[in-house]
């Protein structure tokens, strides 16, 4: 193991004798590279992080999304404070929920209302019970390999998942309008919903666009069938455009749902709805004891402003098309087959030989060796807080780590037992 | 062939597929390591068929001293052990005294009362009694029963895979592919396998050594840390984690056979 990580790998020692696995979920070691990737955070600021260990990154995934400004923004982190002084938990929504839903409604051209809760799945799971309330019926269509949470009902973990959870969960391939109409036909009067993010932005695999008419085709099936169509924006909303990834793709859904970058890391996640749903949103019963603090809206309003008054939205579209561009010369030129992939900013690169993905855990590690936090199955987040500098230090970084993967292909044993090279 | 494993009764069929198909073929490595084994087969010549009604169906071919397992019906038995429920067989692989339908054999009877539950009670002895602490032995046996180990985790892996209904949403979402687990520096090594062929799927695991492309490598760094984890004293993420297992490749064909693996140490507890 690189001495790199001894106290991460320590802390994860204790933490396997008292937490299942040591960490749970999408932040055990096992979804990144175990043992050439650090386990612990200490803290963070701007575009960077340190571990544990001491070793300083520049941080290419920002919490998985959240962060949106840099971490530990002085505007957000300010507005936090205030409103932490004045209490987290109250009996009562405080007034910054009004605010809140006022906010999006401005901002969302289809938000007529706004609900708020915690986490992504939180509001996935929501809208689903809205669909289902508005149309009385069951099913729900989402693409294939798309991530809409870790509940039963979406979650591509099968473990500790019947298949009555799963029953009323169907899936198309992702810009296949044929799959979509054949569903519909093989279950008449029943499908509710289609759940759908803007783009199909899957794990471990290129990042695929909607294809020429995807949108405006299921826009006319949900119409003609009387489905609600969902848009999940959780990890792409706001990072795009300010009023949501639908006015960057053409999309008109009836329900849509937001997290990660409206609250630059604090815990809020917010559905917007029209209308015509306000009726079957008003009838679910929903709630989380900590569902209605001030403190994360405080953190969302803040953002809101700052993305509304600032050119942080572009900002990071620039660097993430500069990042995207670069990155591709810099492996044709070494003679790799590659392609990045995904929107300015949430990028993912892939070599094209490689299926299995042997090569990129090679240069995912290269990169984070060098101090540049890159994940090997998980496109890109940038942030407000990186700089052009920090694109040239992870472009050196990139280009190094081309090297070592091309003399890695042969000498590692893995490698050495791949067909690829 | 199907089998249901949403109850208790359908649980005993799997456990019965798992004996038959997963456990069987490790009296192979069995007799080759164990003079016990050897003693009890010695100048025997004749073929032993399992049979479950409604479930799985296999041979051992015992002779010149070896043990070969065969999957499905021999064409010419010595011997057709056939149980009429799952449980029966299961009850006997687990050490009790069970007299199974004799369609054929009876002039070995006396193998079959004395010598067969010799092998079963070694078999045992190695996979789950005294004989199965590999700390302290010496490097034959350490070796020995990390194979063992290895072939009963990726064999009965494999038969969970294709016979478990519980997990057969999981089955179908897996991508075909090859896994490939070695010990360092020489082994033992072996490969599960998904393979899907005319649109139908199967689960193998084979232990042959050398394997093109494997879509996942999985590298135990020494007998020791082998031995650790497929006697289930750690997680494969904790090994990985703590640099006992070096991994790369198809990520997601490694998640996905690991919830058959996990599924497997549940239901037959090794």
């Amino acid at each position: 193991m690189d001495i790199r990580y001894e106290k991460s790998i320590e802390l994860f020692r204790r933490a396997t004798r008292v937490i299942p696995g040591g960490i749970y979920g999408f932040k055990n070691p096992m979804t990144n590279l175990p043992g050439a990737s650090p386990y612990y955070a200490e803290r963070a600021a701007g575009a960077h992080f340190w571990d544990v260990d001491g070793n300083e990154y520049l941080d290419f995934l920002c919490g998985y999304g959240p962060v949106v400004l840099g971490h530990c923004h002085p505007d957000v982190e300010a507005a936090v404070r205030e409103a932490m002084a004045a209490g987290v938990c109250w009996n009562h929504p405080g007034k910054e929920m009004v605010q809140l839903a006022e906010r999006f409604v401005e901002l969302i051209p289809v938000a007529d209302w706004a609900v708020f809760a915690k986490n992504g799945v939180d509001m996935t799971t929501w809208a689903v019970r809205v669909a289902r309330e508005h149309t009385v019926r069951s099913k729900i269509v989402i693409a294939q390999g798309a991530y809409h949470g870790a509940l039963p009902w979406c979650t591509g973990y099968r473990a500790g998942v019947t298949p009555e959870d799963r029953a009323n969960t169907l899936e198309m391939r992702w810009n296949s309008v044929d799959d979509l109409e054949r569903i519909v036909a093989e279950h008449p009067g029943d499908v509710a919903g289609v759940m759908l993010t803007p783009y199909h932005h899957r794990y471990a695999a290129p990042q695929e666009m909607p294809a020429d008419g995807f949108w405006h085709a299921v826009r006319q099936i949900c119409n003609r069938e009387g489905i609600v169509l969902i848009l999940d924006d959780v990890r792409a909303g706001f990072r795009l455009g300010l009023h949501g990834s639908q006015e960057i793709f053409g999309i008109e859904p009836d329900l849509v749902c937001y997290s990660k970058a409206i609250g630059n890391g604090y815990p809020i996640a917010a559905a917007v709805g029209t209308d015509d749903l306000r009726s079957a949103a008003e009838a679910i019963f929903t709630a989380g004891t900590y569902w209605y603090s001030s403190v994360p809206m405080a953190a969302s309003l803040t953002v809101l402003r700052i993305l509304e008054e600032t050119d942080a939205i572009e900002h990071i579209k620039r660097l993430g098309s500069r990042w995207a561009g670069e990155l591709e010369r810099l492996g044709v030129e070494r003679g790799f087959r590659i392609s990045v992939t995904g929107p300015p900013g949430l990028t993912y690169l892939t070599f094209d030989d490689d299926p299995d993905l042997y090569l990129m855990q090679v240069f995912a590690g290269e990169m984070i060796a060098r101090g540049v936090f890159l994940h090997p199955y998980h496109h890109t987040f940038l942030t407000a807080a990186h700089t052009n500098e920090d694109i040239d230090r992870a472009l050196e970084a990139a280009a190094a780590a081309f090297d070592a993967t091309e003399q890695a292909i042969d000498h590692t044993a893995a490698q050495a037992a791949s067909p690829h090279f | 062939m199907t089998s249901s494993a949403s109850g208790t009764g359908s649980l005993e069929m799997l456990r019965a597929w798992i004996y038959v198909t997963g456990v069987l073929p490790l009296f192979e490595d069995l007799v080759r390591y164990d003079g016990e084994t050897q003693a009890a087969i010695a100048g025997r010549k004749l073929v032993v068929q399992f049979e479950v009604r409604h479930g799985p169906v296999a041979h051992l071919d015992i002779d010149a001293g070896a043990i070969r397992y065969g999957p499905g019906s021999h064409p010419r038995p010595d011997v057709r052990l056939r149980f009429r429920t799952p449980q029966r067989l299961n009850r006997m692989f687990g050490g009790e005294q069970v007299r199974p339908g004799l369609r054929k054999g009876f002039r070995h009877l006396r193998f079959l009362m004395g010598g067969f539950p010799t092998l079963a009670g070694r078999l045992s002895y190695f996979l789950e009694g005294e004989g199965s602490h590999a700390v302290e032995a010496d490097d034959k046996k350490q070796r020995f029963l990390v194979g063992l180990r290895l072939r009963a985790l990726l064999g009965g892996t494999a038969v969970v895979a294709s016979h478990d209904d519980w997990l057969s949403d999981v089955a179908e979402h897996t991508p075909a592919g090859k896994l490939h687990m070695k010990v360092l520096p020489d082994g033992p090594e072996g490969t599960l396998e998904k393979a899907v062929h005319n649109g139908k799927q199967e689960f193998v695991a084979s232990f042959d050594g050398v394997i093109d492309h494997p879509n996942v490598v999985m590298e135990f760094t020494s007998l020791d840390a082998a031995w650790r984890i497929v006697n289930g004293e750690a997680s494969f993420g904790e090994a990985a984690s703590l640099g006992d297992i070096r991994l790369a490749g198809n990520i997601l064909l490694a998640d996905q056979l690991n919830i058959f693996m996990r599924r497997l140490v549940s239901v037959m507890g090794f």
